[in-house]
């Protein structure tokens, strides 16, 4: 605590001795403000903390994902697409796994000196 | 006459740690919609509450200031943090108040004040002289900024400590420390002015 000096403790005993009376208060100010709180309730949802959003947008986000997955996953292709598609493949299966025995000699020949 | 000795309890005359949890309690049964609480509530501070605000503003319209004061801090409640003392926040409430009326309360003369005027020239009856004095500290608060009036009607008549008082005002303790010395100096100076050697 701030020590006193003496004429700042002369001072406050001053005022305090002369401080005017405060009037008293109307008799039915208590009722007055008791029938205000009535019609004026708590404002309950103005502060509230930003975790409220947290549920909603999660929901959101859910419901926003099981309607957009269909547009998002591949069509599927046509029995025509699908033909071309299967005779491409085994042309190029052809080409990679053929009867070309020097090639694969070649690769796994151990080329370095005895 | 018959007197009957009563036991009066320190505990419940000085606000403490107890009165402020049971502030508290009282605050939490409020924010479930229980107005007797907060009348207990109001009971409890609105004598203080309409002692800071008879010294900061125009005396002539205190029942509504007051009654502004306790209705904000119920709309309000949700807003009040537990950790803090519900007395220092609606201390707060009332200083908001006394600002938005200052500019009232610097125009306006109560009939209280003129009356004093009046009578301030008979100086010799002890009653008149007390009501003089009394009218010289009225008329010192207005005399101040309303910062340092505010600084002096919280610590230095209402024995807020100067902690709570920095709270109220949001300020630091040390600009509370420099605004009570300006204060004291200015009141001071006034009473000075006015004839009065403290």
């Amino acid at each position: 605590m701030t020590r006193l000096t003496d004429d700042d403790e002369n001072l406050i005993n001053f005022l305090r001795q002369n401080s005017p009376e405060v009037p008293p208060a109307s008799p039915d100010l208590e009722w007055q403000i008791c029938q205000q709180i009535k019609v004026a309730p708590v404002e309950r949802n103005r502060y509230r903390s930003p975790l409220w959003l947290m549920q909603p947008a999660m929901a959101a986000g859910l419901l926003a994902f099981m309607i957009g997955y269909p547009s998002f996953a591949p069509s599927k292709p046509s029995p025509a697409e699908m033909a071309k598609l299967e005779a491409f493949m085994e042309s190029n299966w052809q080409a990679t796994v053929g009867d070309n025995l020097d090639n694969d000699i070649w690769h796994l020949t151990d080329l370095s000196g005895d | 006459m018959l007197i009957v000795p009563i036991q009066v309890s320190q505990k419940s005359q000085l606000p403490g740690k107890s009165e402020s949890e049971s502030d508290s309690y009282l605050v939490q049964q409020c924010l479930k919609g229980n107005a007797q609480s907060y009348r207990q509530l109001y009971r409890r501070h609105q004598q203080r509450v309409r002692s800071i605000l008879y010294k900061l503003c125009d005396p002539s319209c205190l029942d509504d200031l007051v009654q502004e004061v306790f209705l904000r801090a119920w709309k309000g409640l949700p807003k009040f943090r537990q950790t803090a003392q519900f007395s220092t926040w609606i201390y707060r409430i009332a200083w908001n108040v006394a600002s938005d009326q200052r500019q009232v309360a610097a125009q306006r003369r109560t009939q209280l004040q003129s009356l004093t005027e009046k009578t301030a020239t008979q100086q010799e009856a002890p009653d008149l002289m007390n009501l003089h004095y009394q009218d010289l500290v009225q008329r010192g608060l207005e005399n101040l900024s309303f910062d340092h009036r505010t600084i002096l009607v919280l610590h230095d008549l209402e024995e807020v400590p100067q902690k709570e008082v920095a709270q109220i005002l949001d300020i630091p303790l040390g600009t509370v420390k420099s605004r009570l010395f300006h204060a004291r100096a200015a009141m001071r100076q006034f009473l000075q002015q006015q004839g009065v050697q403290i």
